[in-house]
């Protein structure tokens, strides 16, 4: 009888196979975390929306938001994993790296993305904006959330521990943001306007601008052609870092 | 948590016949820049063989286990694989185990067994060989228990199992009976003569004189990130000869004499209340005992049989424990103690 409970539990347990769901295993046996995360952003983003805060600063604090939780949470990770020796351990299967590190921030983005979730949903429903900028939203975050974590893995390669890891990836992450004019908004014209036309946070900006009421710098079209530029570069970026993330020890 | 009854060995997976050894090392040599490290090596194993890597710490064992498991490119030389010199093409052959505890997040010892048997095997015959692996290391009644949940020792058995389940060709591992219990270390011997009959090479890092001599054909002794003797255990161990040491605590003081006299016994020291006997013939042991006992009033008794630390000192004049310091021969603490 006991056996047969036991099989039966083992049944329900999904194996992983690979990487990508061997993450969101780890991140769903842990659902405390997983509320804390999903709630954490919520309480920042509520006052926001309820407030009627000035679109450009709202949209400026939520940006930086994601970028921290991804990039920040995904260099932690990655630095944790090396004390752990599990990059060790990866770089001695026969798996390519790129195909081992692309499933684990394919992972990473979609756990940040679903305990981002709920604040975006009560964003876009309490804001008087339409349900293209709010899937519009949705969309940008999600390819924001894959450059953040392929960025986190990246600079993870640089070495030390998750302590040096956030530094610098802080370091890494504030001239990105100031280049994305989410600090003086982007100029029309000029190098910096070159310069946020090809830095994914601009359009995340932008996004949460329009899905907030404002006036957002690029159209809804522009953001979702940015969006999947963004997720082709960041898993460009992780595939040819992959070999030294995992070898660096 | 308990071992598997012994089940027949699996026919599956015998290695074919290799033309070229499993494994071999041509003048290999990684040092850094403190001039550690380890090399000019050369060395050549074959299907079956189980190596052992000694050495005190710094000799280079892990840094040549890392060269051969392709996590280290040697700066000079080259290891080759089947006669390849690709890290690619050997992974697909090899299998590891780290020299620490496991971490596998929220997993269980299932999951994260399966995540890892699917990295060579495919996904169809990996549940019967995660099951396979887990039983074989007493691990199958907490197989559904979180990993983070395990003691030390649980987690240096699921590395181990982790690092046999997919039956490699070369199975390297670092350290393997650190944090094991007796019956840890029987699985383990048991899994490698297993892997032997399979023809399945192992190479072990370890300074555990027990196991290797129980459980290794053959022992590479690294002094120096060198290779300075390479011969089987028992050819080692012959080197030294039987010669025991019994240390005796004596209550009186006698006069040792007539331990002296005894047939069979050699050197005889006496001071502070210890004599040491050196023993020619093991026989000898028993009047020994009763002579020192008639003597001087015998409290407890020690005696040390040779071990290859005792063989690696012989050869250097520095025990594999010692971390490169000079000691005297038979100084250390042996196994077989006996208290009145």
């Amino acid at each position: 009888m006991v056996q047969r409970m036991a099989s039966a539990l083992t049944l329900q347990r999904p194996m992983p196979a690979g990487m990508f769901v061997r993450e969101l295993l780890a991140a769903a046996t842990r659902p405390r975390a997983l509320l804390l995360k999903m709630s954490f952003p919520l309480v920042l983003i509520l006052p926001l929306v309820i407030a009627h805060a000035p679109t450009f600063w709202a949209g400026m604090l939520l940006t930086v938001l994601i970028a921290m939780i991804g990039a920040v949470g995904a260099g932690m990770t990655a630095a944790r994993a090396r004390e752990a020796r599990l990059m060790t351990r990866l770089t001695l299967t026969p798996r390519a790296p790129w195909r081992l590190l692309c499933s684990w921030v394919g992972a990473g983005a979609l756990v940040d993305f679903m305990q981002l979730l709920p604040a975006l949903v009560v964003l876009v429903v309490l804001s008087p904006t339409t349900a293209m900028a709010g899937i519009t939203l949705l969309v940008v975050v999600a390819a924001v959330l894959v450059v953040a974590n392929s960025l986190g893995f990246a600079v993870s390669a640089l070495g030390g521990g998750p302590g040096e890891v956030l530094l610098d990836t802080v370091v890494l992450l504030a001239p990105l943001l100031f280049l994305g004019g989410l600090f003086t908004g982007v100029p029309a014209t000029g190098w910096r306007a070159t310069a946020a036309a090809v830095d994914p946070f601009a359009y995340a900006h932008s996004a949460f601008i329009a899905a907030l009421g404002g006036s957002p710098a690029y159209t809804g079209g522009a953001v979702l052609v940015a969006a999947a530029l963004s997720v082709c570069g960041g898993m460009l970026l992780v595939a040819l870092a992959a070999p030294v993330v995992l070898r660096r020890r | 948590m308990t071992l598997a009854p012994a089940r027949p060995l699996p026919r599956a997976r015998r290695a074919p016949a290799p033309a070229h050894p499993v494994l071999e090392a041509v003048e290999v040599e990684h040092r850094f820049r403190n001039g550690r490290g380890v090399g000019p090596v050369s060395l050549k194993i074959a299907a079956g063989e189980r190596v052992a890597l000694m050495g005190p710490n710094g000799a280079g064992k892990t840094t040549l286990l890392d060269l051969l498991a392709t996590a280290a490119r040697p700066r000079r030389g080259e290891v080759r694989w089947y006669g390849s010199t690709s890290p690619r093409k050997a992974r697909r052959l090899i299998g590891t185990a780290p020299d620490t505890a496991v971490e596998e997040g929220g997993l269980t010892a299932r999951q994260a067994t399966f995540f890892w048997c699917c990295q060579w095997v495919p996904r169809a015959s990996a549940g019967g060989l995660v099951d396979d692996a887990l039983r074989r290391f007493g691990l199958t009644a907490v197989a559904d228990d979180r990993v983070a949940s395990f003691s030390f020792g649980m987690r240096r058995r699921l590395a181990l199992a982790q690092a046999l389940v997919h039956g490699p060709r070369l199975a390297l591992l670092d350290e393997p009976t650190a944090g094991l219990d007796p019956e840890g270390v029987r699985a383990l011997d048991v899994a490698l003569l297993a892997r032997t009959q399979r023809g399945q090479a192992t190479v072990v890092a370890s300074n555990d004189c027990d196991f290797v001599a129980m459980s290794c054909t053959r022992v590479l002794f690294l002094d120096g990130g060198r290779v300075i003797h390479d011969a089987a255990p028992d050819a080692l161990l012959a080197q030294v000869g039987a010669i025991r040491v019994a240390e005796i605590e004596v209550r009186g003081r006698g006069s040792l004499d007539a331990v002296r006299s005894l047939d069979g016994v050699g050197e005889v020291h006496a001071a502070g209340g210890r004599v040491s006997v050196e023993l020619l013939d093991e026989r000898a042991l028993a009047t020994v005992v009763s002579t020192v006992d008639a003597d001087a009033g015998l409290v407890s008794l020690r005696v040390h049989i040779p071990d290859l630390d005792d063989v690696f000192t012989a050869l250097t004049g520095r025990g594999l424990g010692a971390g490169g310091d000079p000691r005297p021969v038979h100084s250390r603490a042996s196994r077989g103690r006996w208290r009145r």
